[in-house]
C-alpha cells in the first residue's frame, strides 16, 4: 500500500460515506416495515421525522459517493507519479486487478446514486410521502454497492506496489495489446460510429415517435429509454477510444480513455465526461420515472420531471457530440484530411 | 352545518419522550373550531394552553392524533408543507412578540412575505396599509427596540395579518398590557373578527375572555380540556 494523501483521503471518505449510509440503511429497515401513513400514532409520527432526517443524511451521502468517482480518477492519475512505468491513471489502474473493476463498478454506482437521489427528490416535492416504502427498499437494495466499492478500494490500495513496474496507456489502449483496452482499440472506427450513430438515432427517433404516438405507445417508448442510454454510454465510450481520442492527441496509436483529462489537454476530457455521464444519467433517470403511475398526482409530478430529464439528457448529449467531434472538425478543416 | 376551521381529533403531545424530564402538555384532547369564531383557551399557568395554541399554529406536531386546519392534516404533513400552509392560512401573535430588534418596524411586519415570493412593491404596499391601520406609519423606520410595549404589540398584530390569514392566533396577547391597551387591543381584536377572522387566544385573563364578543370559552387544566 502506497501512504498517498489522495489513497489516505479516499480511504477516510470510502470509510466515513459507509458509515452514514449504513446508519441510513437501519433507519430505512425500520422506516420500510413500520411505515402506516394513514395511522395518527406515535410511531408513525417518528417514523415521518426520522425520513426527513435519513432523506437530507442520504442525498448528503450520495452526493458525495457520485463525487468519489471523480476524485477516484483525479487520485489515479495522481498516483502515476509514484508507480513506475505509469503515465497516466491508466497505469495506476492496471497495476493490479481491482482498479479498473473498481472504476468499472464506481460508474454504475454512480448512476444508481443519481436515479435514487431524483427518486427521492420527487418524493419530497409530496405531501403524502408516496415512495417513502419505495424509496427506502430500493436504499436497502443497492446498499451492496458502497460495500462492494470500499471493498474493492481497499483491495486496490492494499495491492498497489511501487516496486512493480506498470503499464503506460499506450500499452493498454494499443491495437497490439491483449485485453479489452488492447480489443477496443483494435476495434474498427466505423464499426463503432456505425453503432454509436445507430444508438442515438434510436434514441432521436424513439423519442420523436413516443411525443407523436398516443399514451400506451408513449410508456413503451419511454420505458425504451432506459436501455437505450445504456448503449448509448457503451458505444460513446467505444467511440472516445477508437476515434474521438485519435483526433484529440492527433495520433493513430495513442487512445487513451484518461489523458485529455488533464491540463495538458486544457481539461478536454472533462468536458467530455461531464456531458456523457449528464445526458446518460439523465435519460436513464427519465425512463426509470415512466415506471411511476400511481397516485395520479404523482403521476403527475414525475412526468414534469421526466420532462426536464428528457430535456438534459437531449442537451447532454448535444454536448457530447459537439466536444466529442470537434478535434476531428478542427483537425479536418486544418489538414484537409483524415488520420 | 357547522364550518370547522380547526380540528384538533386526540391530541397527545408530549416533550422529552423517555427521558427523566418528560411532560405531557397535551393529553388526548379534541376541539372543534368554527369559521369567523373568537375562542378563547384559558386556563392557569402550565395547564398546556400555548402548547395547545402552537399546535394548531403549525409550531411543532403532535405525538399522537390529527390536527386539521381548514380541511388539511397538518399534522400528517412533511415540515416543508406544514410551513407553507401555515404561511398562508395562519397569523400567529407571540406572547413576547417576537419581534426582530435590529430591524425596523416596516422590515418586520414585511417579513414573513419573503418567502413567499411577492414583489418588493407589493410588500410595500401591504405594510404600509398596516402600518396606518394600526396608526404605525410614524414609526416605520424605527427599530421595534425603541418601541412602546403597545407599539411593539401593533407590530406583532400587523405583521400577523400581513399574509391575510384566515386564522388569528395569539399567546397570552394582554400579558404584558395595562388595562388601556388591553382594550385597544380588543377593539382590534374585534375589528378583525367582524372582518371574518376566525381567533383563537389564549388567557387567564377575564378582561379578555368576560367580553360578549367571544363566542367559546374553552378552559385548559394539566393538558385537557375540562370545560367548554
Amino acid at each position: 500500500m502506497i501512504l498517498h494523501p489522495w489513497i489516505l483521503g479516499l480511504a477516510v471518505g470510502h470509510s466515513t460515506l459507509l458509515l452514514l449510509f449504513s446508519l441510513c440503511v437501519l433507519n430505512a429497515w425500520q422506516i420500510f416495515r413500520g411505515w402506516d401513513y394513514n395511522s395518527t400514532g406515535e410511531n408513525q409520527f417518528l417514523l415521518e421525522k426520522k425520513t426527513y432526517l435519513i432523506s437530507s443524511i442520504i442525498n448528503f451521502t450520495l452526493f458525495v459517493q457520485i463525487l468519489m468517482l471523480f476524485l477516484f480518477e483525479i487520485t489515479a492519475d495522481e498516483l502515476a507519479n509514484v508507480l513506475p512505468g505509469a503515465m497516466c491513471a491508466v497505469g495506476t489502474l492496471s497495476s493490479n486487478n481491482y482498479g479498473f473493476l473498481l472504476l468499472n463498478l464506481k460508474i454504475v454506482s454512480t448512476f444508481v446514486y443519481f436515479m435514487w437521489l431524483v427518486i427521492n427528490y420527487l418524493d419530497n416535492q409530496m405531501e403524502t410521502y408516496p415512495l417513502v416504502k419505495k424509496k427506502y427498499l430500493a436504499l436497502i437494495l443497492i446498499y451492496p454497492l458502497p460495500i462492494m466499492e470500499i471493498i474493492l478500494f481497499f483491495k486496490f490500495a492494499f495491492h498497489l506496489d511501487p516496486s512493480v513496474i506498470t503499464s503506460c496507456c499506450g500499452s493498454v489502449f494499443n491495437e497490439s495489446a491483449k485485453g479489452i483496452g488492447g480489443s477496443l482499440a483494435n476495434s474498427s472506427a466505423s464499426i463503432s460510429l456505425s453503432l454509436f450513430f445507430c444508438v442515438a438515432f434510436l434514441l432521436l427517433g424513439n423519442r420523436y415517435i413516443t411525443c407523436r404516438w398516443g399514451r400506451g405507445h408513449k410508456r413503451l417508448g419511454a420505458l425504451l429509454e432506459f436501455p437505450f442510454w445504456i448503449l448509448f454510454f457503451i458505444t460513446a465510450i467505444l467511440v472516445t477510444i477508437s476515434f474521438i481520442s485519435t483526433y484529440v492527441y492527433e495520433m493513430v496509436s495513442h487512445n487513451c480513455l484518461f489523458c485529455f483529462i488533464g491540463s495538458q489537454y486544457h481539461y478536454y476530457g472533462v468536458f467530455l465526461y461531464f456531458s456523457l455521464f449528464i445526458a446518460t444519467g439523465a435519460g436513464m433517470t427519465g425512463g426509470l420515472l415512466e415506471m411511476i403511475t400511481k397516485p395520479a398526482i404523482l403521476a403527475k409530478k414525475a412526468r414534469l420531471l421526466q420532462k426536464k430529464m428528457h430535456t438534459v439528457s437531449f442537451y447532454g448529449m448535444m454536448l457530447f457530440l459537439v466536444t466529442g467531434f470537434w478535434p476531428f472538425i478542427v483537425y479536418y478543416i486544418k489538414t484537409g484530411r483524415l488520420i | 352545518m357547522d364550518n370547522h376551521v380547526i380540528e384538533i381529533i386526540n391530541v397527545t403531545k408530549t416533550y422529552n419522550k423517555g427521558k427523566p424530564n418528560e411532560v405531557t402538555a397535551v393529553k388526548d384532547t379534541s376541539l372543534e373550531i368554527n369559521e369567523g369564531s373568537l375562542v378563547v383557551l384559558k386556563g392557569s399557568s402550565g395547564s398546556g394552553k400555548t402548547t395547545l395554541l402552537s399546535l394548531i399554529g403549525c409550531q411543532t406536531k403532535p405525538t399522537t392524533g390529527e390536527v386539521i386546519i381548514q380541511g388539511k392534516k397538518v399534522s400528517k404533513l412533511p415540515e416543508k408543507f406544514m410551513n407553507l400552509h401555515k404561511r398562508k392560512n395562519i397569523g400567529f401573535i407571540f406572547q413576547h412578540f417576537q419581534l426582530i430588534a435590529g430591524m425596523s418596524v416596516l422590515d418586520n411586519i414585511m417579513l414573513p412575505l419573503i418567502p413567499e415570493g411577492i414583489s418588493s412593491k407589493e410588500r410595500y404596499r401591504r405594510a404600509n396599509q398596516l402600518l396606518e391601520q394600526f396608526n404605525l406609519t410614524h414609526r416605520r423606520e424605527f427599530k421595534t427596540s425603541s418601541l412602546s410595549g403597545g407599539e411593539q404589540q401593533r407590530a406583532a398584530i400587523a405583521r400577523a395579518l400581513i399574509n391575510n390569514p384566515g386564522i388569528l392566533l395569539a399567546d397570552e396577547p394582554s400579558a404584558h398590557l395595562d388595562s388601556e391597551l388591553t382594550s385597544s387591543l380588543l377593539d382590534h381584536i374585534s375589528r378583525l373578527k367582524q372582518s371574518g377572522h376566525t381567533i383563537l387566544i389564549t388567557s387567564h385573563d377575564p378582561d379578555v375572555y368576560q367580553k360578549s364578543m367571544v363566542d367559546h370559552i374553552f378552559e385548559m387544566k394539566n393538558g385537557q380540556i375540562i370545560s367548554s
